[in-house]
């Protein structure tokens, strides 16, 4: 099949599906809002929109061959617990129909304890728990993990606490195409952080957002390989970016993209120290964080994944962080998208990108009937007749 | 994005047009529309915006030059939205393209953005729906995806032009050899003016070769009026047909590149077999043309057409062959063949596949590689004809026609083929059958004609080795006689399934039976089969048997008459559009295993529709009767169910019941379809059964009477407890019983290891 990858409007949250040429789907974080399953609220319907592009199994379970969720925040793995199936496989419910996860890809942070700085939504806290659940499985039974119980540890965690986890784990700057047990030769993903913590680290460097999982894809297209790079970096803020740039300036083709999911929804925070509501045009970029973003293969396109944009204090998403963005596309003749704002602000849909001979291609939107035929405020609002 | 506003001067429907456009997706500006008050058209520029791949954006622009952004010009026409608008692209834009069209727009290369007419996406779809394909056109556009290698060869747009040439695409096809040439074929055509003045040609070309010389061309052009008011001529001529041969590397010259048809005269002909690689073909037609012109002066010009063979790369849609065809129109004359030399105008034609089997299937929806089954009309009347015309038309008409009678011209009422105009008709009164087959041959589809009563036929084996083969997919037999039916159920020659379409009630049922594999059930056992279905439901018996007029003798003429029943030409139809489809499906799938069919089709109340019910019957179990083997017995699935239950719920006695069914003289077969169970009064002992009267004979009269005595009792069964056959008793009972009926009388022992039959037989 055509590889794709696909931006869901999920507001400033994260939620993206990534399908290879060799017929896998990763899911990258979710962002399922309530309004966004109420059907009489105009939220896209993104757990549906999703839905669609998922297969079923002999078993009938609709299934994503991996999810990756960057870091434990509300804005990259609500909706969890509702629309995916947590516990043992064998459990999986024909009624209640969720979505099998077959393999998770987790950051090591799933061992560390809830704690001021680390406080969790009960999304995150039931991701984690059937984290924790997968890893006893694998350090119970390791010859016979299949389906559904399936995990990976995207990072060594302090105080070797992953050492005895070494058939189900990613070191950093490893690539792997080990896609739920077996190789998919149309995709490589490199694991550029969590970072290892230092001594040094303050509480900044150590926060959740910075704790994110930051990964460089590389997908076939056509059967070529390598057509499409696609960076993405969770909520990591400056300070990581920083140092990525630092440990890969000499050799930056590992921070390349044709596209880039755009940290933090079009953040400010990912690409200075100062702040935007304080200082505005004051504010000052940071060269290394800029250089760690700006490695842009020719014709690439930069995606905030957020709300419409707007000239405001806002951040994120930040019109500075897209005037910033922008400058960086246009160097490559690329372009900036955002999410929220395709193809209109007014009726945001799926931002879909197709990965065929001659690189990445963002898919024509057509008009639907609905857009033409729709009722309008009708039903949207009351409308007083008198 | 543009957003527009009411403007004076501009209709409500394109205003409404221009808001849509500014909030389409694709769309990234809407310009200022303009105003042509006198011919009341609205033009506006639209950009969309193009997603090229990222490896293209740096440049701008597609291999195939498509940009990033695209401005279309919409141009509104003052009928619209009646009247379609029309769409052009930059002046600039590569016309080399496919789905574009042969014509400019103020010098604007036009796209064809929808396969069909504009007006049609835009009533179905909407103004967003052209929108849509407008981007997605301008997307295939710029990946080169407009011709997709899978779905074949897009050929050059030509279905715009006045000139249509006819001729079977295979056969130009088939000429195409690796040494590239030319060939003169026959051609007929009609010149016409259409009501602007402007004049068109249709041309069709004949299969056959002709020689071409000084001697032959006087005889070879001729054209003459047919209708001066309609400024009709009649002409013959030639055609042309160049195809290129192989490059100097040995491999044949193909062209891989789209080139819209543009050639307005000689000159523009010639270049253009040159990028086609046949330049020197055509030449050298051309020139032999001018030799053999040269001693013969013309009065008037003629029209000649030129096909230009076109290899391409892989097959061209709609073909399976990659020689796409180009056919032109030129006026000739002698002894210069060209009045104006180089500048001489030539016309680009349309392509219309000439009637042929291929092109019926094609549009028939059938694989057009499939072979045309073998099958055998019997009775080319009302129903049988309309039934080969309708399969001619998919391709797949029967090969032999086999009918009894000459037409006649109450025929004509309800015939599929219609007689021709004048005070004197006279052919249509020839044999029904040829007159179909002819119309068949009209339809690429010969097929043979037998005049002959086709119950002989069966039975006497007359023109069997013609009419049918053990290979032959069916007999179909459409004669509604029943002669004919009794005759094809009793013979041995017919080795094909034969299915039977009747009418019955004034075209208030209609019927299908099927013959299963190696003819059984038979299809006089289905026409048994058939009237047991109309026993279980009585509204359709009801229908069948209670209609007095159903067959009447008609009056045709003073002293003559002919025995019909009335009903419109529509209503056969309906009945035989549903037996036609029935057929055609049988002969793509196959006609049903493990058994045969008994359709039955009801007219709706408002005599609109047919609903039909479809009945499958098992093969029947033949058993010969002992005494003098006159009699066979053909034991029905219904009857074989319940004699084996009621022998069940006695197994320790014999027992037994009436058989009801009916005869088939001609085959010597009773056709046993059930059982009425024993009355009460019937006494069961280990070595006798005795079968009772208690209301017995009422039970059988009623029996009959509800299918008007198309069934009737045929005699009596019973069981054994051992395998004997009849005893001493049951051959005394059969002669006294055979004694007291003027019919046969079958008499079915049932044992555990099977039947024994027994026949009494006055």
């Amino acid at each position: 099949m055509t590889a794709h990858i696909s931006f869901f409007p999920v507001g400033n949250g994260d939620m993206t599906l990534v399908q290879t040429e060799g017929d896998r789907t990763i899911l990258i974080d979710m962002n399922i809002r309530a309004a966004a399953d109420d059907p009489d609220d105009d939220t896209p319907d993104v757990a549906s929109k999703l839905r669609e592009k998922l297969s079923r199994d002999a078993a009938g379970r609709l299934y994503v061959d991996a999810l990756l969720v960057s870091h434990p925040d509300e804005d990259h793995c609500r909706g969890l617990r509702k629309h995916f199936h947590l516990g043992p496989p064998d459990e999986w419910s024909p009624s209640a129909d969720r979505i099998l996860i077959r393999e998770i890809w987790s950051s090591p942070m799933v061992f560390r304890r809830a704690s001021r700085r680390h406080v969790l939504c009960e999304d995150a806290r039931a991701f984690n728990a059937e984290a924790r659940r997968r890893v006893r499985r694998f350090r119970d039974t390791p010859w016979a993990v299949g389906d559904g119980d399936r995990i990976l540890i995207l990072g060594e965690d302090e105080d070797g606490k992953t050492d005895d986890l070494q058939g189900i784990l990613v070191r950093v700057d490893q690539a792997f195409s080990r896609i739920n047990g077996t190789e998919d030769w149309t995709i490589s993903a490199r694991l550029l952080a969590p970072l290892p913590t230092e001594d040094d680290d303050d509480e900044e460097v150590l926060s959740k957002n910075n704790s994110s999982t930051i990964v460089q894809f590389s997908l076939a297209g056509d059967g070529v390989g390598d057509k499409c790079r696609f960076l993405t970096g969770g909520d990591a803020e400056v300070v990581i970016w920083e140092k990525l740039w630092d440990r890969h300036r000499w050799y930056p083709d590992w921070l390349s993209y044709d596209i880039l999911l755009s940290p933090h929804h079009c953040s400010w925070h990912s690409l200075s120290h100062d702040s935007w509501s304080e200082l505005r045009e004051e504010a000052e970029v940071s060269e290394d964080a800029r250089n760690a973003l700006s490695q842009a293969r020719d014709g690439a396109t930069i995606v905030a994944s957020s709300s419409p944009i707007e000239d405001d204090d806002n951040d994120p998403p930040c019109i500075r962080a897209k005037r910033e963005y922008e400058a960086i596309a246009k160097d490559a003749a690329g372009s900036f998208e955002c999410v929220g704002e395709h193809p209109s602000k007014k009726s945001p849909d799926v931002m879909e990108f197709e990965i065929g001979g001659h690189g990445l291609r963002l898919m024509a939107a057509l008009m639907g009937g609905p857009t033409i035929l729709g009722p309008g405020t009708i039903g949207r609002q009351p409308l007083p007749h008198g | 994005m543009t957003r527009m506003v009411a403007r004076t001067g501009i209709g409500r429907a394109v205003q409404r047009v221009l808001a849509l456009m500014g909030e389409h997706r694709g769309v990234d500006a809407v310009g200022a529309p303009q105003i042509d008050e006198a011919r009341g058209v609205v033009t506006v520029d639209v950009t969309f915006a193009v997603n090229l791949p990222s490896e293209w954006r740096r440049r701008g622009e597609s291999p195939s030059g498509v940009r990033l952004r695209e401005e279309v010009r919409f141009g509104f026409p003052s009928g619209f939205p009646m009247a379609p608008p029309w769409l052009s692209l930059r002046a600039d834009f590569s016309r080399n393209l496919p789905h574009i069209q042969p014509w400019l727009v103020d010098g604007r290369p036009v796209p064809c953005i929808y396969d069909g007419h504009l007006s049609e996406l835009l009533h179905k779809e909407g103004f967003g729906g052209i929108l849509n394909q407008t981007s997605v056109w301008l997307e295939r556009a710029a990946l080169g995806m407009l011709i997709d290698p899978e779905q074949g060869w897009e050929p050059v747009r030509r279905d715009s032009f006045d000139d249509v040439v006819i001729v079977n695409a295979r056969d130009l096809q088939g000429l195409v050899d690796r040494r590239g040439g030319h060939r003169f074929l026959h051609i007929e055509y009609l010149r016409a003016v259409a009501t602007d003045g402007t004049e068109f040609v249709h041309a069709q070309v004949s299969s056959g070769r002709v020689i071409v010389n000084r001697r032959a061309v006087a005889q070879l052009f001729a054209e003459v009026e047919i209708d001066r008011e309609a400024r009709l001529r009649r002409g013959r001529s030639l055609a042309l047909i160049v195809w290129p041969g192989k490059q100097p590397s040995g491999e044949p010259v193909v062209c891989d590149s789209y080139f819209p048809e543009t050639v307005d005269d000689v000159a523009q002909l010639k270049r253009r077999a040159e990028l086609y690689g046949c330049a020197r073909d055509l030449n050298d037609g051309l020139n032999w043309l001018r030799r053999s012109l040269t001693g013969w002066s013309s009065a008037e010009s003629f029209k000649m057409v030129v096909i230009l063979l076109a290899r391409r790369p892989f097959k061209v849609i709609g073909s399976e062959s990659p020689i796409e065809l180009c056919p032109y129109v030129v006026d000739v004359q002698a002894p210069d063949p060209f009045a104006d030399g180089g500048s001489t105008t030539v016309r680009p034609a349309g392509h219309c596949h000439a009637i042929a089997r291929p092109l019926l299937t094609h549009m028939a929806g059938s694989t057009v590689t499939a072979d045309r089954p073998r099958w055998t009309l019997l009775g080319a009347g009302s129903l049988g004809s309309k039934l080969a015309l309708h399969l001619a038309r998919a391709g797949n008409g029967p090969e032999v026609v086999v009918d009894r009678s000459a037409m006649s011209p109450h025929n004509a009422a309800r015939h599929a083929l219609i007689p021709g105009t004048g005070d004197l008709q006279i052919l249509w009164t020839d044999d029904k059958a040829r007159l179909l087959s002819q119309a068949l041959g009209g339809l690429d589809q010969s097929a043979k004609p037998i005049r002959a009563n086709a119950a002989h036929m069966a039975i006497a084996g007359d023109h069997s080795r013609d009419a049918w083969s053990k290979d032959s997919w069916a007999v179909v037999n459409a004669t509604a006689s029943l002669a004919v039916r009794e005759a094809l159920g009793a013979s041995e020659a017919v080795r094909a399934r034969v299915v039977e379409t009747s009418l019955f009630a004034g075209g208030r049922v209609g019927t299908i039976t099927v013959e299963g594999p190696d003819r059984n059930p038979s299809t006089t056992d289905l026409t048994a089969a058939f009237y047991a279905v109309l026993h279980e439901r009585p509204d359709l018996g009801s229908i069948v048997f209670n209609c007095d007029d159903s067959v009447s003798r008609r009056s045709t003429g003073h002293g003559c008459g002919s025995l019909t029943m009335a009903m419109s030409d529509g209503r056969v139809s309906l009945f035989a559009a549903g037996m036609s489809e029935y057929l055609l499906a049988g002969q793509r799938e196959g006609l049903p295993e493990g058994g045969g069919e008994v359709l039955i089709g009801r007219l709706s109340d408002d005599g609109l529709g047919v609903e039909w019910g479809r009945w499958r019957i098992p093969p029947v179990i033949a058993v010969q009767t002992r005494n003098g083997n006159a009699w066979r017995v053909h034991i029905h699935a219904r009857a074989l169910a319940k004699m084996q239950e009621e022998a069940a719920r006695w197994p320790d006695v014999e027992t037994g019941g009436v058989l009801v069914g009916r005869l088939s003289e001609v085959a010597r077969v009773a056709h046993v379809v059930d059982v009425v169970e024993a009355p009460e009064d019937s006494r069961r002992a280990s070595n006798e059964f005795v079968l009772g009267t208690q209301g017995l004979r009422q039970r059988l009269r009623a029996y009959s009477e509800r299918v008007d005595w198309s069934l009737y009792c045929l005699g009596t069964w019973h069981s054994h407890l051992g395998s004997g056959g009849p005893s001493a008793t049951d051959r005394a009972t059969a002669r006294a019983v055979s004694l007291a009926r003027l019919t046969p009388s079958i008499f079915l022992i049932l044992t555990p290891v099977g039947f024994h039959a027994l026949a009494a037989d006055t």
